[in-house]
């Protein structure tokens, strides 16, 4: 099975998320609290996906995005972000985010952004 | 006295739209807005605050205040209609994120009225306290089925744009 990568600060967003995923039998590589954490966690298990929360502390999402986007350019990143205003969601996509999901949201569509990306 | 602070209309509509989508269209729980007044440059808050700031074409604070039940309520919505009896670490953050939802709501609201902000991550404040700034709040009260949820909001224009 694929396995995800977990990205947010929030532990009940990293719950919901998981929840989704486990329920689609999608394995859980990890998760990570901020934008270090997930650049870090990403070198280390090479996830198949990444879903990417933007607002978080010590790094935020968008250059968490770029940062793994620079090293790793086959990464395939979700970002799961309630900042959903156009400029977001044009920088992640330019940054090689592969699509955006905008907080709060329902379960199907993540579950949609995720079977399309690894479609 | 404090004189009313300078906010445009259409940024005080991007913020109860924000409000309302989130709580009633997202949470399915009835709300409705009564009109904003003006806390000034200071105000007490209620059992629980989540504050977070603002920054970009606009700069300021966005505290979004509750008493316990209220959160209690509003948690359990968020986890799929639990009985939340206490919160927990988990209940804890979900009241976090909520701030956080309907901030970025907020945000991307406003956007549309022209005015690109970032939201910094939120914290909560956990007990009756008395916020203080140098700026007037606007307080904008929303009643729902959960209870009062209250918005206290300072944002101006950046001197940097
Ligand atoms: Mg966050």
């Amino acid at each position: 099975m694929a396995s995800v990568l977990i990205v947010d600060d929030a532990s009940f967003m990293r719950m919901m998320i998981k929840d989704i995923l486990t329920k689609n039998e999608f394995d859980i590589a990890g998760e990570a609290a901020n934008g270090q954490e997930a650049v870090d966690m990403f070198k280390e298990l090479s996830p198949d996906l990444v879903t990417m929360d933007i607002t978080m502390p010590e790094k935020d999402g968008i250059a968490a995005l770029k940062e793994i986007q620079g090293e790793h350019p086959e990464a395939k990143v979700i970002m799961c972000s309630a900042m959903g205003q156009q400029s977001m969601v044009i920088d992640a996509i330019q940054a090689g985010a592969k699509d955006f999901i905008v907080k709060p949201f329902q379960a199907d569509r993540v579950m949609d952004a995720i079977n399309k990306v690894l479609g | 006295m404090s004189s009313a602070p300078h906010m445009e209309a259409q940024h005080v509509n991007a913020i109860t739209n924000a409000a309302v989508m989130i709580v009633e269209q997202h949470l399915g729980i009835e709300a409705k807005f009564s009109k904003p007044y003006v806390s000034g440059k200071q105000f007490l808050a209620s059992d629980i605050s989540v504050v977070m700031g603002v920054n970009g074409q606009l700069e300021g604070q966005i505290i979004c205040t509750m008493e316990e039940k209220t959160a209690r309520s509003i948690v359990g919505n968020m986890m799929g209609g639990m009985e939340i009896s206490v919160l927990d670490d988990m209940g804890w953050s979900a009241i976090q994120e909520f701030g956080n939802w309907v901030a970025g709501r907020a945000a991307s609201e406003l956007a549309k009225a022209e005015a690109v902000i970032d939201i910094s991550p939120p914290v909560i404040n956990e007990g009756h306290s008395r916020f203080r700034m140098e700026k007037t709040f606007l307080t904008f009260p929303l009643s729902s089925a959960a209870g009062e949820v209250y918005l206290h909001v300072s944002i101006t224009p950046s001197n940097r744009s």
